[in-house]
C-alpha cells in the first residue's frame, strides 16, 4: 500500500483546527447554560452513567 | 454558565462528577494538616466544563516535613491507597524528596488518581503563592492562575494541551489579565503570534 503522507498530514491538521473552532461553538454554548444542564451532560460523560 | 468572580474566587456550582469529588475530598485532607497546595493541569478546564476524561488530577504541595507527611499518609489511607508504593518511608524519601510523584486511588480502584507532588519548579512556586480559590458547591479548591495554566498549556503543544489552553482562554477571555498572560508566554518562550493563534486571540 502506497501513502500519501502529505495528504494524512494535511488531514490531521485540518482535524485539529476543526477541533479548537468545535471548542468555541462549545464555550458559547458552555456560557449561555446553565450550570445544572452542563454539569449534568458532563457527568454523564466523564462518571460514564 | 453562572460563575462568581470575587477577589481571588472564583464560586460556582455544578453537579460534580467522579475528578471533582475526588479533587474535593483530597484538598480536604491537605487542608486539614495546613499543607499549601494547587491543582492545575488537565483537571482546570474539566473542573469549568471540558468534556474529557482524565486519568488523574495533578497536585502540587508545599515542601512538608516526614513528621507532618506521616500523619498525612494515615489520614489519606483511611480512603485512599497509594498505588506507586505501600511504604512511607520510600514514598518520602524515594520519590516526594526526589521531586518524583507519588499517585493515589481510592481504595480498591487505580484511577482515577491523583499525582502529588512537592513544588519543583519556579512556576510552581508562584502559583503555590498566588492561587486561585475555586469555591465548588462551597468545597474550597486551590488553583493554579489561570494566565499561567494557559501558557504551560500551550509549552507543552500537545494537541490535547493546546484545546485545553483554548479552551481557557475562551471560557475566561474577558477575566484574564492579558498582560500576564503574554508575561508567561514570554518566560516559556512560546512565540506570541502563535499563541495567539492557537488561542484564537484577536486584539
Amino acid at each position: 500500500m502506497k501513502l500519501d503522507l502529505k495528504e494524512l498530514e494535511d488531514d490531521k491538521k485540518r482535524n485539529f483546527e476543526e477541533r479548537l473552532k468545535f471548542i468555541d461553538l462549545y464555550v458559547e454554548w458552555l456560557k449561555k447554560t446553565p450550570n445544572s444542564v452542563w454539569s449534568k451532560q458532563q457527568k454523564k460523560l466523564i462518571d460514564g452513567k | 454558565m453562572e460563575l462568581e468572580f470575587k477577589d481571588n474566587k472564583i464560586i460556582f456550582s455544578k453537579e460534580p462528577t467522579k475528578l471533582d469529588n475526588l479533587a474535593i475530598q483530597f484538598s480536604k485532607i491537605l487542608s486539614y494538616f495546613n499543607v499549601k497546595h494547587i491543582f492545575l493541569s488537565g483537571y482546570i478546564p474539566i473542573l469549568f466544563g471540558r468534556n474529557r476524561a482524565s486519568e488523574d488530577i495533578d497536585v502540587v504541595c508545599g515542601k512538608i516535613s516526614k513528621e507532618v507527611f506521616d500523619k498525612l499518609w494515615i489520614e489519606i489511607h483511611r480512603d485512599f491507597d497509594c498505588i506507586i508504593t505501600d511504604d512511607v518511608d520510600n514514598a518520602y524519601n524515594n520519590y516526594l524528596l526526589k521531586k518524583t510523584a507519588i499517585r493515589f486511588a481510592y481504595k480498591g480502584e487505580f484511577i482515577p488518581n491523583i499525582e502529588l507532588k512537592f513544588v519543583k519548579t519556579d512556576l510552581h512556586k508562584t502559583a503555590l503563592e498566588n492561587p486561585i480559590i475555586v469555591e465548588l458547591n462551597e468545597y474550597k479548591i486551590p488553583i493554579s492562575p489561570l494566565e499561567q495554566q494557559i501558557a504551560y498549556k500551550l509549552y507543552m503543544t500537545s494537541e490535547k494541551d493546546i484545546e485545553d489552553a483554548r479552551f481557557l482562554f475562551k471560557l475566561f477571555e474577558e477575566h484574564l489579565n492579558k498582560e500576564k498572560l503574554i508575561e508567561y508566554i514570554n518566560i516559556l518562550k512560546i512565540d506570541l503570534q502563535t499563541a495567539k493563534g492557537y488561542l484564537g486571540w484577536s486584539d
